[in-house]
């Protein structure tokens, strides 16, 4: 393998569009970064769809534990933990395609079943379960009165109580009766999906009553069941006009776990647990310790979220250009070119682009289309396609003979994928590549590349102006670094719609569709603004939450 | 160090990629008795052969992986494996290899110690009761080597043949020492069976009808839910796909019958389906292997449907005998062979599957760390020989085996001899197979090979292995079957 073959094999990218055009290179067009189109600001939002959905693994997780509390929740943690999670490799934004399969099936059961021994063997501490525990099988009634409302997350009618105390009876073994009644609450529909049956209709839209909003609320914002109190607002109906839903959710966000339920926002956009692979290299180190370093990296991300989003109340245009560096980890700071105690990096470094934990490759050099894809898909929500492989396989071949001692990454990367089919999608991919090449593959600004090749240093390069030219809102700029590139994202309309959209997939757990385009295009509006990210992640929470759309009869 | 796990918490330590049912709770209490990852191993061994068009594999797409072998995933054939596997062992296709080509020595007539010990039986043609010409099978080596170390259980092979009601039963297993030869019994007795496994007097805890029990009444209230007309149709399928799941793992689960460590008393009558019967030692084998009460299972299968139906028809048909001894394939005799086969088949889908749905403590389930040789005294039935025997080998002996395939080691072209359509060219020597599970049993060359010869008898394959082929695998005697080790 030539010497730029394994710079290449985590570069190359190719679009599976235009492949059988192989004519002559066409200079591609500056790549456009402009969102969808402003929509006038009277425009109508529509109720949209909310498709039914099962309780993600995060959900079903803190579900558990805040309904049986920790004995009882500790016992049966290491059977919850069978119940397998949603995928979030590539972006997709975990809840909205919660797929189930058989074994989530078989691990409801095991949960239902381990739940029901470490309510016995905890009884003296679950309402209601020491009366069963000692074998009178008179008080299940009771034990299900009390219990089968909160796993249904709302009220149960007599029939349904009735079915329950039934199946219980109907063992003749109490304990095997006691694990039939929990396997049965566990696996309902009404426990594992988010059912919103309840309501007054309107037309085409169902007014949800108090306990679906309740619900709604608490699993935006907390990604749990509602809390006892909630549960009050809603057995009064006190959850349906404005104030009640604001004063409700402010009381929410005021939770310990409400921070958590942000970062698990930003961390799943960001891709945060796909960029922490830390190169060992001990040349590219440089003498920097690397043990831990992936999870100093990763808090550095989170504490300047967090900063920016519960401190500062910064807008979105903010988590593209702050300086702002957080981390006390002497590693970090290094790798920001800093010492103890300044809490700004340089001018030649701004917002989240820019951190180190985004920037990392775990190889020796950069991940140029590796950044550009990552820009694209993430912050601007471009569709890009996958490369093809033959395609991938037939260029790396073409690039034995190339010497990374004698050329820099962008001219492996421009060599690779400059012509035809390549350059379909490498004229989106490597403007926004080359600009951020004034950082190293750990994240440091760099005024030079250095090349290595088995621990020793076999070029250098010194850092050229990318010159890449981006049509912005239809508008076209120049930019020559990564610093340039992050302020510009910051401003884009498409990046703060994309920012906005993909707040509203997360807190509300669906596919965003042409039914949001309204009330995204007005939040979009509102954040270019200047309203704050909490106040939009405030909006995205109410947004919609009393209603669902009911499909219409053909 | 990498000391953060963000994925761990996220997701959870099990993943979704168990593909079979996950019921440790069904895991009889002591399963994980059986230490650590120690492998078992199961024979099963039926009678009479196959139609080989019937047994054969689509190898469409096949991959060439060295002289005269071929290879293709089981999980790439649509449809059932073949027509007589069927669809039976869909969900246990990465688990398993089906082989086409693997030849014995018998010349021809019945041999019921062929399968375990790679030999015909001393006496000449259907001298049942004569000692192998070689002198020893699997299970009874593995009964005595250092397979079991110094602590055998109390039982160190059991020996299962459920229901045979016609010849004496024997003759499959054999020991050879300075007294002689001695044939192994099987026993027929399910309720002799478990009594001799179990010990009496624990209650059977029925986890299993309280987990079926609970799955009806939860369809119940899917489909309760899903009838709400404010649901839309997308939603309802959701609502039903979840059902759907339910059900069919609801299916799987009445396969997947309790196994506890205490005798079940199970018994059936002389007047219960055979099928009944057979489910009943196999669960008692699945037990004992799940709760260490032995580590080598043995069934017999010579058995062909639910009746008992006479076993002159069933072996009749072997031979496509409707109208005589013509050697041709009288389609009448075909089907009859087919569906006894099928029947046969079904009874090993039903041990492999619940010997998968019995998890240990780290998680592999006891078909992974089991071998399972599923083989037969004939090969192709009519020609009443041992060539072109089918063999299935299941399961991982714990990470030993390589499975997931269909192999065919026929030669090409393939030359049919003496003008009978049934008659299959050279292949490999069976005995390779019984050398590779010895081998992932731990066992040392040293213990299983007789004279520095190998494992079986190579004597009978010379006249069918030529053009240099018989002294390439007489040179190799010892070898494993390519591809079946890891």
């Amino acid at each position: 393998m030539g010497r730029a073959t394994a710079v290449a094999a985590c570069f190359l990218w190719a679009c599976t569009g235009d492949i059988a055009d192989s004519g002559p290179a066409v200079p591609p067009a500056p790549p456009i970064i402009s969102g969808p189109s402003e929509l006038p600001d009277d425009c109508v939002a529509e109720t949209p769809p909310s498709p039914l959905r099962r309780l993600t693994s995060e959900e079903l997780r803190n579900t558990l534990e805040d309904l049986l509390g920790e004995p009882v929740f500790e016992a049966v943690d290491p059977v919850v933990r069978r119940f397998p999670g949603e995928s979030i490799g590539g972006g997709d934004l975990e809840g909205f395609q919660a797929v189930h399969v058989e074994p989530h099936v078989s691990a409801m059961l095991d949960i239902g079943e381990a739940v029901a021994d470490a309510v016995l063997a905890n009884a003296e501490a679950v309402d209601g379960a020491a009366c069963i525990a000692s074998g009178a099988r008179t008080c299940a009634r009771a034990f299900i009165e009390t219990w089968a409302p909160r796993v249904h997350r709302r009220p149960v009618d007599a029939i349904r109580l009735d079915r329950y105390a039934d199946a219980f009876a109907s063992e003749a073994d109490a304990r095997d009766g006691f694990r039939l009644l929990w396997m049965m609450l566990l696996s309902n529909p009404e426990f594992l999906f988010h059912i919103e049956l309840d309501g007054s209709e309107d037309g085409s839209v169902l007014q949800l009553d108090s306990y679906a909003v309740a619900n709604r609320l608490s699993y935006r914002v907390l990604r749990t069941m509602p809390s006892a109190e909630l549960f009050e607002l809603a057995a009064a109906d006190a959850l349906q006009t404005d104030a009640e839903l604001e004063a409700a959710l402010d009381s929410l966000l005021a939770h310990p776990r409400a921070r958590d339920s942000v970062w698990r926002f930003f961390e799943q956009w960001l891709e945060l647990d796909e960029a922490l692979a830390v190169s060992s290299d001990r040349t590219l180190l440089d003498g920097l310790d690397a043990d831990g370093l992936e999870h100093a990296l990763y808090e550095d991300v989170r504490g300047f979220v967090e900063t920016l989003f519960w401190d500062q109340d910064a807008d979105v245009e903010r988590l593209f250009t702050s300086p702002l560096v957080a981390s006390d980890d002497p590693r970090v700071r290094a790798l920001y070119g800093l010492g103890p105690g300044a809490g700004s990096s340089g001018a030649e470094r701004a917002g989240v682009l820019l951190r180190p934990a985004l920037l990392q490759a775990s190889t020796l050099a950069t991940s140029p289309i590796g950044r550009g894809v990552f820009v694209l898909r993430r912050y601007l929500c471009d569709e890009l396609p996958s490369p093809d492989l033959d395609t991938v396989n037939n260029r790396l071949s073409e690039l034995e003979e190339l010497d990374r001692s004698t050329m820099r990454s962008r001219d492996i990367i421009q060599a690779m994928t400059g012509d035809s089919p390549c350059s379909t999608c490498h004229g989106r991919i490597n403007p926004i590549a080359f600009a951020l090449e004034d950082f190293d593959p750990l994240g440091r600004h760099r005024s030079e590349e250095v090349a290595i090749e088995g621990g020793e240093i076999v070029g250098t390069f010194p850092f050229e102006p990318a010159g890449s030219q981006l049509s912005i809102d239809g508008e076209t700029v120049t930019v020559d670094r990564g610093a340039e590139l992050s302020r510009a994202l910051g401003a884009s309309r498409q990046v703060q719609h994309c920012f906005v959209d993909r707040l509203t997939v997360h807190t509300q757990g669906r596919v965003t569709g042409d039914a949001d385009a309204c009330d995204l295009s007005q939040r979009t509006s509102a954040s270019l603004e200047g309203l704050s990210m909490r106040a939009l992640f405030r909006s995205s929470v109410l947004a919609e939450i009393r209603g669902r759309a009911l499909e219409t009869q053909p | 160090m990498k000391a953060f796990s963000r994925r761990h918490f996220l997701r959870g330590a099990g993943g979704a990629v168990l593909a079979l049912p996950f019921l440790p709770s069904l895991a009889p209490r002591g399963a994980d008795a059986q230490e650590g990852s120690l492998p078992c191993f199961v024979g099963v061994a039926s009678i009479y052969g196959t139609f080989r068009r019937n047994w054969e594999v689509d190898m469409a797409g096949e991959t060439q992986i060295g002289p005269q072998m071929w290879r293709r995933p089981l999980t790439e054939i649509s449809g059932p494996i073949s027509p007589t596997l069927g669809t039976d062992f869909d969900g246990l296709r990465a688990k398993m290899n089906v082989y086409t080509g693997l030849d014995g020595t018998s010349v021809g007539g019945h041999n019921l110690c062929f399968p375990f010990s790679g030999s015909t039986h001393s006496g000449g043609s259907d001298a049942r009761d004569t000692q192998p010409f070689f002198p020893y099978s699997l299970d009874t080596l593995l009964e005595r080597s250092s397979f079991y170390g110094d602590a055998p259980p109390p039982m160190p092979v059991l020996r299962s043949a459920p229901a045979y009601r016609g010849e004496a039963l024997g003759n499959i297993s054999w020991w050879t020492d300075e007294s002689g030869s001695v044939s192994l019994p099987y026993e027929r007795s399910d309720a002799t069976l478990a009594s001799t496994v179990f010990t009496e007097g624990e209650p059977v805890v029925d986890r299993n009808g309280v987990r079926l029990r609970a799955m009806d009444r939860v369809l119940e209230d899917y489909r309760r839910v899903a009838a709400h007309p404010r649901l839309s149709g997308a939603d309802r399928s959701r609502l039903e796909h979840y059902a759907n799941l339910v059900s069919e793992l609801s299916a799987r689960l009445e396969r997947t019958q309790v196994v506890s460590c205490s005798n079940p008393g199970l018994l059936s009558t002389e007047d219960e389906p055979l099928s009944v019967v057979y489910r009943n030692h196999i669960d008692i084998m699945v037990a004992a292997l799940a709760c260490g009460a032995t580590r080598v299972g043995m069934l017999w299968i010579p058995d062909h449907d639910e009746s008992d139906s006479s076993q002159s028809d069933f072996h009749g048909w072997s031979h496509g005998l409707d109208r005589g001894n013509d050697g041709g394939t009288d389609a009448a005799s075909e089907a009859s062979m087919l569906a006894a086969n099928r029947w046969i088949a079904g009874r090993v889908s039903e041990l492999l599957h619940k010997m998968d749905g019995i998890e240990g403590a780290a998680g592999e389930t006891l078909l992974d760390r089991s071998a399972v040789l599923w083989s037969n005294e004939l090969g192709g039935a009519q020609h009443h020989t041992n060539i072109g025997t089918p063999v299935v080998v299941a399961g991982g002996a714990g990470g030993r085996l390589r499975t997931g395939f269909s192999y065919d080691f026929r030669a090409r072209p393939r030359r049919l001899w003496a003008n009978r359509n049934d008659f299959p060219p050279m292949g490999r020597p069976y005995n390779e197979v019984l050398v590779g599970l010895l081998t992932a049993m731990g066992l040392e060359r040293s213990e299983w090979e007789l004279a520095g010869a190998g494992f079986g008898d190579y004597q009978g394959l010379e006249a069918r292995y030529t053009n240099g082929a018989y002294e390439e695998f007489i040179a190799s005697r010892g070898a494993a079957l390519p591809e079946l080790l890891v």
